[in-house]
């Protein structure tokens, strides 16, 4: 996986409350790679990608700032929906366009880029399978090799229980045991990470 | 459809998705499940919804 050494520490000086601290967080983790997976599935080269995500959280890092805070609001709220806004005109503007530069969290508020609903479909895949990536490598490191093995022959691989216990050389039943079994441990961290964010 | 069998025990079923003990093995009721199509569909049904899988395969 790509690292971003620089983001987190940089931009995280900016964030002020320890409840924004954990909101910011989160929104890295889940965001920072979903954001370069789409830049790079739109055929930018690593740099390019790594240069749009830092693009993308400084300016929310700057709305942050200029942000009031409103009673009643969690942080996690309104900070998924600047970043919202600013990853979908990053994607629906191109890099050098002004318009793109400033980082007002009243501007985030009211940009509504035109191609908006498809990129906001991607982003909400993106964002969801990297809690699925996340939540993946938390029950791997809980469970033995064999039964992580179970799980990802059959499910991630597409191989039959029957096919993945003569792979495994094991009983049919120790399979959909197993597979069973992460599967049951992968569904809670996911709904835990999703509880993180709502 | 599958029939459940009379040596169906799906409380242990629950017991087993539901302990904490990432090395619990249960001998009896994997050999159970290598020939139950009934308690087969019936685990997998309990460790997770049907999209859950769904997205399991396609988001991993």
């Amino acid at each position: 996986m790509t690292e971003f050494p620089e983001t987190r520490s940089t931009l995280l000086a900016q964030v002020r409350s320890p409840d924004e601290r954990e909101a910011w967080e989160e929104f890295v983790l889940t965001y920072q790679p979903a954001i370069y997976r789409m830049a790079r599935r739109r055929g930018m080269q690593d740099s390019d990608a790594q240069d749009l995500v830092q693009t993308v959280l400084m300016r929310v890092a700057g709305a942050i700032e200029s942000w009031e805070k409103e009673p009643g609001v969690r942080s996690r709220h309104w900070l998924r929906r600047v970043a919202k806004n600013a990853i979908l005109s990053a994607f629906s503007r191109k890099p050098n366009d002004p318009a793109f530069g400033g980082s007002g969290f009243q501007q985030l508020m009211d940009e509504q880029p035109a191609e908006a609903t498809e990129v906001e479909y991607e982003l909400a895949l993106e964002s969801q399978r990297e809690q699925f990536l996340r939540a993946a490598v938390m029950v791997q490191s809980d469970v033995n090799a064999e039964t992580w093995r179970a799980f990802e022959l059959t499910v991630i691989d597409g191989e039959s229980c029957e096919s993945a216990a003569k792979i495994l050389e094991k009983s049919v039943g120790s399979v959909y045991a197993a597979r069973s079994r992460v599967m049951r441990r992968l569904r809670n961290k996911v709904q835990g990470l999703g509880q993180g964010e709502s | 459809m599958n029939a459940q069998r009379n040596d169906c025990d799906r409380r242990r079923i629950d017991a087993f998705l539901e302990s904490n003990h990432v090395t619990l093995e249960d001998p009896q009721l994997i050999e159970h499940l290598d020939s139950c199509p009934s308690c087969q569909d019936y685990i997998e049904s309990q460790a997770a919804e049907a999209r859950s899988w769904a997205q399991a395969t396609d988001l991993l």
